[in-house]
């Protein structure tokens, strides 16, 4: 099982580029794909559901082309994107039986899923209501449950816990982890700590380009003994965030605990503190802010 | 100034869509349209076997009158969605959070109609006046001669449908197809009203009266051997050979005071419209039951929340696999629940009374409006087809499963066809009980056509209108006023022995595949 990226761009029409010589390969595992808004993730999410196709460069599932023969992949595939809609007059039970019929799921067979989808979404109780009258959380869960309804080998998932509450979030990182055995599953988002729980490898994209990529201990090398705590007065920190890379800020009664990544200590007692996923993520972005044309 | 700046980013919004510029190239093509060549096979606009020559006086009021028939119904459907797209974009949530008053907003919306409508005329004036030359009866262009019958017979025309838009997105219950549906027909009444010819036409929106009657004052001037009353309006295609007319020296419209002022009356009602409009206009709370909103209130029912008591999460490699088959019956079976549920009771007993009554009923005039009736009861559902996916966003999920193009649209055309034979079922039903086979085979085509059509609309153009507009036409032409030319469903004697039904059939397979075409291209592209 494979999924090979291969120089992958994207230019929208009115020269908009979107991806640039993209390039990645995936096994089974959960890919955290990291990035901030605009970076390019929901373009290439949309390629490798083949709902939209690269520019140039070429993407294959187990050697397949997509853009030739994208049906091989849309059979193994699950996928959720980030905004989607649904049929108000159908309930929660008929649009999944709707799209199960779409996917080529035979009909018995797709009930008995549906309902232990329903489930394990936590929308059994509301199963037979018009799925028009529910909250944006509880769509988000339905889209979840129809993602899965062919078991997919590779499952795509672009800002799933948007929408839900903190308690639905922990369960859906649960259930990513519990899919990740023998299939493939990208998480797209700009929320580090959905990413930490559950990744196996990370991605990091910036203006349409990939800037790095490894296991999350690999990223966290990258920034090993470059995090430093520093208490700031609050009257200087606007000034203090001019000359260094501020990670984040915690308002004290005698100043601002601030945390800063950088080679040496920002400020004389400044203190060494682990470094953490989003620090590493900043720490990349920084670099390619620097390096981007201005 | 905000009044402007509603105007203007409404209007910027619009001419900076591609599909803009298609319609200033078809308003080129009407110009050329407007004006055939003598010794062509169609007319636009003649007195007997008399038309004027086409000087600009002529060309003017020739093309000021076919708009205001043709440009008028497109330009409604055109413009019919400034307040619909601020409701789709999430635009009117923030608006509604202002200081805007409603007032300035719908009349702001009208202004950006009128610009859009009023900038496809001046593209038709330019168009008229090179046309003209081309022509070469007379080749002097007189720009006020074009301009006057455009400005004084066609503006307050177009004002009024660029308010009657707004109007219509405003009235809950004329926001959705059927507000279109009404359109129709107030259109062709608004056509009929005026298209006498005596000149003292009353309710004369669309200025034909006042044209016809300055177009045959002058033939009397003239001593012109025409008919009163023997008059065209309109793409009179003849039957066999070509037109042939004899021209004369038409002198234009002779703008008098009161006419100056009946003409402006219409425009100061059109401005009047949209402030009358605020009466309705529920400033984008959804909340508020009326109408359409309480429609759809009611299939959505109160907000759902769950209880925050959870049980732990299942294991998914725990969950039974789904096997593979086609799933086409259950996606027909979906796809019917998508189209028929929220249809309110009325709906229902008026469908069933047109099955029961078209199986009853015997031949003759009552049959004949009810099949009528019947072919057009459902429009909304076909109108819907092929344009769904957009309407409610479920395009992404669609399109990335297996064979996205014909199972989905195999699914959405039978669904259009079993609502189209369920409700005319009376007529293959009479057909085969008295003995017309080729009846049965008519229903059959028309009943495949009309889905077909729904769809190839709602695909390329990705919207519901263009199908309810030349769906609407056909149906007046064809099941209503019995045109064996546009015999889509079997209703002349003529069009049975022309070979009708296998036209139909003919098209109903090219504009299925004409539809593959586009949800191909929808399905590769980024829709």
């Amino acid at each position: 099982m494979e999924l090979v990226i291969d120089r992958v761009e994207k230019r929208y029409p009115g020269g908009v580029q979107a991806l640039s010589d993209f390039s990645l390969t995936l096994r089974p595992g959960v890919l955290g794909l990291l990035g901030p808004n605009g970076a390019g993730k929901s373009t290439l999410m949309r390629i490798l559901a083949t709902v939209t196709r690269a520019t140039a460069g070429r993407v294959t599932w187990n050697g397949v082309d997509l853009a030739r023969e994208p049906d091989r992949l849309r059979q193994v595939l699950g996928y959720l994107p980030q905004d989607f809609g649904v049929y108000p007059n159908l309930t929660a039970q008929e649009f999944l039986e709707y799209l199960a019929a779409a996917k080529g799921l035979e009909a018995r067979s797709a009930r008995a899923r549906i309902a232990h989808l329903l489930d394990l979404v936590n929308l059994t109780e509301f199963a037979r209501r018009p799925v028009g009258g529910f909250s944006g959380g509880m769509r988000q869960r339905v889209g979840i449950a129809q993602a899965l309804l062919n078991d997919p080998e590779l499952l795509i998932v672009d800002e799933p816990t948007a929408g839900l509450d903190p308690e639905e979030r922990v369960r859906f990182r649960n259930l990513l982890s519990d899919l990740s055995g023998e299939r493939i599953v990208i998480l797209s988002t700009h929320i580090v700590s959905d990413v930490e729980a559950t990744a196996t490898e990370i991605a990091l994209i910036a203006g349409g380009r990939l800037l790095a990529d490894g296991p999350p201990e690999g990223l966290l090398r990258s920034v090993q003994g470059r995090v430093w705590e520093v208490l700031v007065p609050a009257a200087e920190l606007a000034a203090f965030k001019q000359r260094a890379l501020v990670a984040g800020t915690i308002r004290r009664s005698d100043g601002v605990l601030v945390r800063v990544i950088g080679d040496t200590p920002p400020l004389s007692g400044a203190r060494a503190a682990s470094p953490t996923l989003e620090d590493a993520y900043l720490d990349q972005l920084a670099v390619h802010r620097a390096g981007a044309p201005a | 100034m905000t009044l402007a700046a509603i105007a203007r980013a409404d209007f910027l919004e619009r001419v900076r869509r591609p599909g803009y510029l298609v319609t200033l190239g078809f308003m080129v093509y009407a110009a050329n349209l407007f004006l055939p060549p003598n010794h062509a096979g169609y007319a636009t606009f003649h007195l007997g076997d008399y038309r004027g020559i086409y000087s600009s006086a002529w060309v003017g009021v020739v093309s000021a009158m076919l708009a205001n028939a043709f440009i008028s119904l497109a330009g409604f459907y055109l413009v019919k969605n400034a307040v619909e797209r601020d409701v789709r974009t999430g635009v009117g949530q923030i608006l509604a959070a202002t200081r805007l008053t409603s007032r300035r907003y719908l009349f702001g919306k009208f202004l950006s109609n009128l610009a859009v409508l009023a900038s496809m005329l001046f593209v038709l004036a330019v168009a008229v006046a090179i046309v003209q030359w081309v022509r070469g009866e007379d080749r002097f262009v007189n720009p006020l001669a074009i301009a006057s019958p455009l400005l004084l017979v066609s503006f307050p025309m177009i004002a009024f449908v660029a308010a009657a838009a707004v109007v219509f997105e405003t009235v809950p219950f004329l926001r959705g197809g059927f507000g279109n549906v009404v359109f129709f027909f107030v259109w062709i009444i608004t056509l009929s009203a005026g298209s006498v010819g005596d000149g003292r036409r009353g309710l004369d929106l669309s200025g034909a009266d006042l044209i016809v009657s300055s177009a045959f004052a002058r033939a009397r001037e003239l001593n012109l051997p025409v008919e009163p009353g023997a008059f065209a309006i309109g793409f009179n295609i003849k039957s066999s050979g070509t037109w042939n007319f004899q021209t004369f020296d038409f002198q234009g419209i002779a703008w008098t005071l009161p006419r100056i002022a009946g003409r402006l009356g219409w425009l100061v009602l059109s401005c009047a419209l949209p402030l009358g409009a605020t009466l309705w206009f529920d400033r984008f709370d959804h909340a508020r039951p009326r109408g359409r909103r309480r429609a759809a209130a009611s299939h959505e029912g109160a907000p759902v929340t769950v209880d925050a008591a959870r049980r732990p999460a299942l294991a998914v490699s725990a969950l039974p696999k789904a096997a593979r088959g086609s799933g086409l019956l259950t996606m027909i079976r979906a796809e019917l629940a998508i189209a028929l549920r929220g249809t309110s009771r009325w709906w229902w007993l008026v469908a069933l009374g047109l099955v029961i009554a078209g199986a009853l009923v015997p031949a003759g005039v009552p049959r004949s409006v009810l099949h009528g009736f019947a072919w057009i009861w459902p429009i909304f559902m076909w109108s819907a087809l092929g344009v769904r996916e957009r309407i409610h966003r479920t395009s992404d999920l669609l399109f990335s499963a297996p064979r996205p193009v014909g199972r989905l649209l195999t699914a959405q055309w039978l669904a259009g066809f079993t609502i189209a034979a369920a409700i005319t079922i009376g007529i293959p039903v009479r057909a085969v009980l008295e003995g017309h086979p080729i009846a049965a085979f008519a229903w059959l085509a028309g009943a495949a056509f009309i889905p077909a059509l729904a769809l190839a609309c709602g695909v390329w153009t990705r919207s519901a209108k263009m199908f309810e507009a030349v769906y609407l036409l056909l149906w007046y032409a064809g099941p209503i006023n019995r045109v064996p030319f546009v015999d889509y469903g079997g209703f002349t004697p003529e069009g049975l022995a022309g070979g009708a039904p296998f036209w139909t059939a003919a098209v109903a397979i090219a504009l299925l595949a004409l539809a593959a075409m586009g949800r191909a291209a929808q399905v590769r592209s980024d829709r």
